[in-house]
């Protein structure tokens, strides 16, 4: 189910909620981990149930190899080749449930030959915990996972919080707290619905407006009809605010819900958009991919350790398969070759001139740069087909002869206010710095005056109440998130 | 002063309360209103609510409620009929018909009456757009209880509390909220007219890339046999079209089609007992002048040039009720000609001979008419290619599209908001 469903908000987390509270009081902290988990099953098993055997499937098999991988009574010999299954086991299944029809469809592309592949529905956050998992398994070979349980490592892979579409937790982050079991507190309810609240509306009242706009152009182009220049530029920044405040409400959301819970959640979203500079950029959109694709697969690929050409060609390689990742398609891949490609630049940039400028010209300069760049990406991330992108480049730069054409009345202002958002206001984490509401805070400094500061008043619990409710009638209409479909 | 843990814990109960009772206000209002009757059983006597008429959701309701004999068909059922509806001797008649249905979706409300619903009897009125191979579900229909996939606990919680319930409820009430589109501009009843032949011939869901019928005839057979095998007392009727409308039957190459369609229709529900009335004749409200121009007075038989008034409806039923109960001679001979086997073919050839009496009898409809085609002639119609279900024409000429992906905007002229 999603997060913003009638089942979910009016049934689900209410039940969960106090559920959860009883079972504390009754039976204490470890039982309501049971409880969670066993919420957890359902919630993932909501959706379709038959694919719950497969999450216990990968939950039970890693948890077993990962027993194997750090037992001390086997050779490292004999833990490496068992990492070494177990990667294999788990990029296997990725890659059969993600990647078959691409595979297939490739081939039949480049030599005309369909193998036929059997093809299956996506699980839902496969990616996820497959890499949740992956992590964990490289890190008990390492010897760096701490002492828990099955029940704590069930609730680590299968919390429904991040089960879905994460973020990617870290073993180190979580089990110690699943362990703990620590019994939620008022502040931890009050930071919890807070974060709810506003994760909910960045998505059902921004995200899903702007998706509208977005997926008008974009279709259109797919569709064989290419928009004036000024309807690919609403369709681009449309989708450039959508897709921000879809992961940033989701991670909200996320971080959130776990709270409620009395469980504090990894920073994943720190304001991304004012970010100067590409490599800044990539330290704050999505910041638990980047951490685990920086730790697990560029480190894995050799790093920085082989010299500047290798640095450079393990980085680009790593957001391509960042890039794949993130879907079964060419695009995808460009959009993580593009990526990759301006995170170079950047580097070379900075070695060019020996670090980044920091007067207000480099500032904002930098600032329409890393947007422009980003832009550039993820119109190959949004678009249907590679060819449906070369037609929104071309249009937006005049080449396709439909003319310039003109905005849609309201879209001007809308996208203005969404702009002021994005650069003005606060990170949600930032607005509540004081409770923690995430395990570490991020760079995004940005602050307001203590007035306007998150405090427990009631004044701010009607106006967060009010917005929760302005959400509700909206809900029907509003799409999956966007980080979902991976 | 730091907050205390009884702060925070005030702020949890406060925010949560605030959000709760706000839509407890928000879902009591959308069940005193009920735009689409799903909360009918919660009444009071003295409500008097009145639920949409053209909405599936709505629709689906009123099968389920207190009902006999279904009235099912496309918008000209919905508005040649209304919902409140008379009885039929002992039977309680209610209208579900849908605006801008297939036979498709047709076949998915006989399978909803089947199964979810205690009526007796269906009266399908079918036009021959109906049985067009491309047509689309619109989108309500997933939203209604005609949608099997349809989960409960959602359908229940959107009536309560959806942005769309609030939409109806508070235009039911004659209120006006900024965030909602303001109600439609009144048009002239020639505007409708120009309007409706233009989205009839350039339409790609109704006679422009006509489609079949195929996919439909089976569609059809197997719809009318499950409500048969269900018990259920089947009736089919053509519902009345002006004759401009039938005209562009021929402009549209459809003429035919047309035949071949009333033949099939007649086969079919005669072999099965089923009583087939054809009210898409020339008869007295067919040939009646449809307004043209903006001095012209409106028709009483036509709410637009596409559909019935109420009036024309009530005539409709009580010629179907004469006819059922054996009698005849209250209405002209070809209003509600009953087709069978052995009077097909001279119901199919006076229609030739009466189109072309028509035609010689209004030169003046024709002259407007050919003056329109000339107009649209000089439109690119291969931008009405990628058009999917229902769209509608705006005020300010400019082609918006429904549920398509795209297509280059069109001038078709200012000719008012026409619906499907």
């Amino acid at each position: 189910m999603l997060f913003n469903s009638y089942e979910f908000l009016f049934v689900f987390l209410p039940v969960t909620l106090a559920v959860h509270q009883w079972v504390i009081r009754r039976w204490g902290g470890r039982a309501a981990m049971g409880w969670l988990a066993a919420m957890s099953l359902v919630f993932y098993g909501w959706w379709y149930p038959p694919y719950l055997l497969l999450l216990l499937a990968s939950t039970a098999g890693n948890y077993v190899f990962g027993r194997w991988v750090s037992s001390e009574t086997r050779t490292p010999e004999s833990r490496l080749r068992l990492l070494k299954v177990g990667v294999a086991l788990n990029l296997f299944f990725l890659g059969f449930y993600k990647y078959t029809g691409f595979l297939d469809h490739s081939i039949e592309t480049l030599i005309g030959y369909d193998l036929k592949l059997p093809q299956y529905a996506l699980p839902l956050g496969i990616s996820f915990f497959t890499f949740t998992q992956i992590a964990y398994l490289v890190d008990a070979y390492r010897g760096l996972t701490r002492a828990h349980d099955t029940l704590d490592y069930v609730l680590f892979v299968t919390f429904f919080p991040h089960l879905i579409a994460g973020p990617i937790v870290h073993h180190g982050e979580m089990l110690p707290q699943f362990h703990a079991a620590r019994k939620p507190t008022s502040v931890d309810r009050a930071v919890g619905f807070t974060m709810l609240a506003i994760g909910m509306a960045k998505k059902v009242l921004i995200a899903d407006w702007m998706a509208g706009h977005a997926d008008k152009y974009f279709g259109m182009i797919h569709a064989g009809h290419s928009p004036t220049m000024i309807g690919a530029w609403t369709g681009v920044l449309a989708y450039h605010f959508q897709i921000y405040f879809d992961f940033s409400g989701y991670s909200d959301m996320a971080v959130g819900l776990a709270r409620m819970f009395g469980i504090i959640f990894p920073l994943n979203f720190d304001a991304p958009y004012r970010s100067n500079n590409m490599i800044d950029f990539w330290r704050r959109w999505h910041v638990t991919l980047g951490r685990f694709l920086r730790d697990y697969l560029y480190i894995a690929l050799g790093g920085s350790r082989s010299g500047t050409f290798w640095r450079y060609t393990n980085l680009f390689l790593t957001m391509v398969l960042g890039g794949l990742w993130h879907g079964a398609g060419w695009g995808f891949v460009a959009w993580g070759a593009a990526n990759g490609l301006f995170l170079l630049i950047n580097h070379g940039w900075r070695k060019l001139r020996g670090g980044e400028g920091t007067g207000r010209a480099a500032v904002i300069s930098g600032r329409i740069l890393t947007t422009l760049a980003w832009m550039i990406g993820f119109i190959f991330f949004r678009s249907i087909t590679i060819g449906d992108a070369g037609v929104m480049f071309r249009t937006m730069v005049g080449l396709s002869h439909t003319g310039i054409g003109v905005m849609e009345q309201n879209l001007p202002l809308a996208f203005l206010a969404a702009f002021a958002i994005t650069q003005l206001a606060p990170t949600s984490q930032r607005w509540l710095e004081k409770y923690q509401s995430v395990l570490v805070q991020g760079t995004d400094r940005l602050h307001w005056r203590p007035s306007l500061t998150w405090s427990p008043s009631q004044r701010w619990a009607v106006i967060i109440g009010l917005l929760f409710f302005a959400c509700i009638p909206v809900i029907e209409r509003a799409s999956p998130f966007i980080y979902w479909a991976f | 002063m730091e907050p205390t843990l009884s702060d925070f814990r005030k702020y949890f109960r406060t925010a949560v309360l605030t959000s709760v009772l706000a839509t407890t206000l928000m879902a009591s209002f959308n069940v005193y209103i009920d735009p689409y009757g799903i909360f009918r059983h919660m009444h009071l006597p003295n409500m008097g609510y009145a639920p949409l008429t053209w909405s599936r959701v709505a629709a689906a309701e009123r099968m389920r409620g207190k009902c006999d004999v279904a009235f099912l068909g496309s918008s000209r059922v919905v508005f040649g009929f209304g919902t409140e509806m008379p009885n039929w001797g002992k039977w309680r008649l209610c209208n579900g018909a849908l605006g801008g249905t297939s036979i498709a979706e047709q076949k998915t409300v006989v399978d909803f009456i089947v199964h979810k619903t205690s009526l007796k009897g269906i009266l399908l009125f079918v036009d021959l757009h109906m049985f067009h191979d491309g047509r689309l579900y619109n989108h309500d229909w997933a939203q209604s209880r005609l949608n099997p996939e349809r989960n409960r606990l959602n359908y229940l919680a959107w009536g309560l509390t959806s942005l769309d319930a609030i939409e109806w409820s508070t235009k039911l009430r004659g209120i006006w909220l900024p965030i909602f589109d303001k109600p439609k501009p009144e048009h002239t009843s020639s505007m409708e007219t120009r309007g409706m032949i233009k989205t009839t011939l350039l339409r790609a869901n109704m006679y422009r890339l006509f489609e079949g019928p195929d996919k439909t005839r089976q569609l059809f057979i197997e719809m009318l046999d499950e409500a048969q095998e269900a018990g259920l007392k089947v009736m089919v009727a053509i519902p009345a079209e002006h004759a401009l409308q039938i005209e562009m039957l021929k402009t549209s190459n459809l003429w035919e089609v047309n035949k071949e369609w009333k033949r099939f229709l007649t086969r079919e529900t005669f072999k099965r007992g089923i009583p087939l009335w054809d009210f898409e004749t020339y008869n007295s409200p067919a040939r009646s002048p449809i307004p043209m121009l903006p001095t012209d007075k409106p028709n009483p038989w036509w709410s637009d040039l596409s559909h019935q008034s109420k009036l024309l409806g009530d005539n409709t039923l009580e010629r179907i009720q004469e006819s059922v109960a054996g009698k005849s001679g209250t209405f002209e001979h070809n209003f509600g000609v009953e087709l069978t086997p052995d009077t097909i073919e001279a119901d199919l050839a006076q229609m030739d001979t009466d189109r072309l009496a028509w035609r010689a009898a209004n030169p003046e409809q024709i002259a407007a008419y050919e003056q329109i085609l000339a107009h649209i002639g000089q439109i690119d119609p291969t931008v009405w290619a990628d058009l999917e279900s229902n769209g509608t024409l705006s005020v300010d000429g400019v082609v918006r599209r429904g549920h398509g992906q795209g297509g280059a905007e069109i001038d078709l002229g200012d000719e008012g908001d026409i619906e499907f």
